[in-house]
């Protein structure tokens, strides 16, 4: 399922359920014909033609590289770049850009000149087209730094039985590093926004995994309001620096607290929409999850019978210590990590050693910013030596608290904040 | 060429025909010899790895070389060496990693609406009659385990923790 991005590639998988004898994925995929779209130059890729050639078998698996990233990311696929971060690489208070997990949809949009990066804003809802360089951007408009956490909508798939459809994410598809830019709304309402705005969208200028021209990967957004908050911004840098190139470089949207997806990368346009967007993405059941509870396995609803995730639900992770921490000599543990709400934020959270019989409550700091994730840390204390478990349980301001099993079943494996577990033995 | 060609049909309306004629013909031959080079190629590949060649139902049947399989994998694919293999290689390469396929869990209606999904939404072809026997593959293979409503906690990595 997954392989470690410092081993040396033996170009074989062994396939997720035969895992070698250190339980680790070892094979490192070659990368499946990596940029043969832009191999192909400019011009709009053929399906037929590609078509062909696959079935030629005359595409040819190409080398990669991971750009600094740290080793120890999991790399769920390589086209397009799926990579997960293990909980205990997330440990720092500000999640360091080489442990930011990646989430593409399409291909990166390959070289980039920043001198030359226009945005566009237009739209039904916008009141007139306006075009910036990234420099008139930096200049025209106050500048703003937050912490925002970020999530994948799928974040804890695997856990779903039956499996949902997507990436089998374990709990590593989130983080909270800081970003630069301006607010959205300080640029939308220098092209003016009509009163029946609904949403705002992006477009970016990643390409279709087909490499087909005419396609455009992913086009999602947020509704109006989410787009008018002050923490929303066209960023360019990610902890001080300009984005790395699988985040986004040179400029994308941020909107904290909700699915990663509506923080488009690489983006070039920005639609003020006087309707629901109806981008790539936004359909067939793509972010969304029933409007009402569906059985386990239960056919997909139609999109009018789903509705589309917007803030994400409460969760935290145990960052510190790593899982598997054999403990000698005493029967107490330092424990700690973070914890987070979608919109809102995390007002008390507890750990359990005994399965869920007890729980204690931990220190919760409150976030630096809105919508910034929120660092907690308690001493545990283990009756006898032996097997143990350490789970953790956040609780929103709203009183909602993370389910110990998985909740809602949903075909698109969406929601998954079930408590984090780590396994712990007191020798 | 398609431009002049058209100004001169305008202009001289007897010829139009025949020179509409001329250049549909022209097509047909350009897209005869592509399909010629294609086949070239597919032989060119052929030659190295037998199983390239394998897109009739028949020939990709048949479960792959043992010389390539290691553990019950193939080895160059990663795929479950088993019949049909060859179809899923041939025909899900092209836009992402196996590894999108090899990691999924899925019934027949599962792996059948991801595959609809695809066709309507991200340029899937229309697998005609390979259609079955990938799916086939697919769901013998890449079938989901029932985990309950929460696995164990499995593949720790012990670790002496040095505080
Ligand atoms: C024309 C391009 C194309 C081809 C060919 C293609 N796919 Fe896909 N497939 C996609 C795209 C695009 C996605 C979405 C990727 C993403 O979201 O990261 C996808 C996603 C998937 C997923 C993940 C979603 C889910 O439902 O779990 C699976 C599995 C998958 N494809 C299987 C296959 C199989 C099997 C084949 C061969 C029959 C195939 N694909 C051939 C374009 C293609």
């Amino acid at each position: 399922m997954e392989y470690r991005m410092q081993q040396t590639p033996p170009n074989q998988d062994k396939a997720d359920h035969t895992p070698d004898a250190t339980g680790r994925r070892t094979f490192l995929a070659k990368g499946l014909l990596g940029t043969l779209a832009l191999a192909l130059g400019g011009s709009a890729v053929n399906l037929k033609s590609l078509q062909a050639a696959a079935q030629s078998g005359s595409l040819k698996p190409a080398a990669f590289s991971m750009q600094g990233k740290h080793p120890d990311l999991v790399v769920l696929s390589d086209r397009p770049w799926n990579v997960e971060t293990p909980p205990h690489l997330l440990d720092d208070r500000v999640t360091p850009t080489d442990r930011v997990f990646i989430r593409n949809n399409g291909l990166p949009p390959g070289k980039v000149d920043a001198a030359s990066w226009t945005l566009t804003i237009e739209g039904e809802s916008a009141r007139t087209k306006k075009v910036f360089t990234l420099a008139e951007l930096q200049s025209k408009f106050k500048h703003y730094t937050y912490q925002l956490q970020l999530e994948c909508g799928g974040n804890g798939r695997a856990e779903f039985s039956p499996p949902g459809k997507g990436n089998q994410w374990g709990n590593g598809a989130v983080y909270c590093s800081e970003w630069t830019g301006v607010r959205v709304k300080d640029v939308l309402e220098a092209a003016g926004i009509k009163p029946d705005a609904v949403y705002v969208a992006y477009y970016g200028k990643d390409v279709h995994l087909s490499g087909d021209t005419s396609k455009v990967p992913i086009s999602r957004g947020v509704p109006i309001k989410k787009a008018l908050e002050d923490e929303s911004l066209i960023a360019w840098a990610i902890n001080g620096k300009a984005i790395p190139e699988m985040h986004g470089y040179p400029l994308r949207v941020v909107f904290g607290g909700w699915p990663a997806s509506a923080s488009g990368k690489w983006v070039d346009r920005i639609v003020v929409r006087n309707k629901v967007h109806d981008g790539p993405k936004m359909n067939k059941g793509s972010y969304m999850v029933p409007a009402r509870p569906i059985p386990p396995g239960a056919p997909a609803p139609d999109d009018k019978d789903m509705r589309i995730i917007e803030s994400m639900p409460v969760r935290s992770l145990i960052t510190y210590p790593k899982t598997g921490a054999i403990v000698k000599g005493k029967k107490t543990l330092q424990v700690r990590g973070h914890a987070w709400a979608g919109d809102l934020e995390v007002k008390e959270i507890h750990v359990s050693t005994d399965f869920g019989a007890t729980w204690q409550k931990c220190e919760l700091e409150k976030p630096v910013n809105r919508l910034a994730w929120q660092h907690w840390k308690t001493q545990v204390k283990f009756p006898s030596t032996g097997y143990f478990e350490v789970w953790a349980r956040a609780t929103d301001t709203a009183g909602a608290s993370q389910p110990m099993v998985v909740p809602a079943w949903n075909p698109g494996g969406y929601l998954n904040n079930a408590c984090h577990r780590i396994a712990i033995q007191i020798a | 060429m398609i431009l002049a060609a058209a100004a001169f049909a305008t202009r001289s309306r007897g010829c139009a025909k025949w020179l509409l004629q001329a250049l549909l013909c022209l097509l047909l031959l350009s897209e005869v010899s592509c399909q010629g080079k294609q086949e070239e190629n597919r032989q060119a590949t052929a030659q190295s790895d037998p199983a390239a060649l394998a897109d009739s139902v028949e020939a990709a049947a048949l479960p792959p070389p043992d010389s390539d399989v290691v553990d019950g994998i193939h080895v160059p694919t990663g795929l479950i060496a088993d019949e049909g293999y060859v179809l899923v290689r041939n025909n899900c390469i092209s836009c992402h990693s196996l590894n999108l396929v090899k990691n999924k869990r899925a019934t027949r209606e599962g792996w059948l609406s991801t595959i609809r999904w695809m066709q309507q939404t991200q340029g899937l072809w229309d697998l005609g009659e390979n259609e079955k026997p990938i799916l086939d593959y697919l769901a013998r293979n890449y079938a989901p385990d029932d985990m309950g409503r929460r696995k164990q906690l499995t593949e720790v990595e012990w670790y002496i923790l040095k505080e």
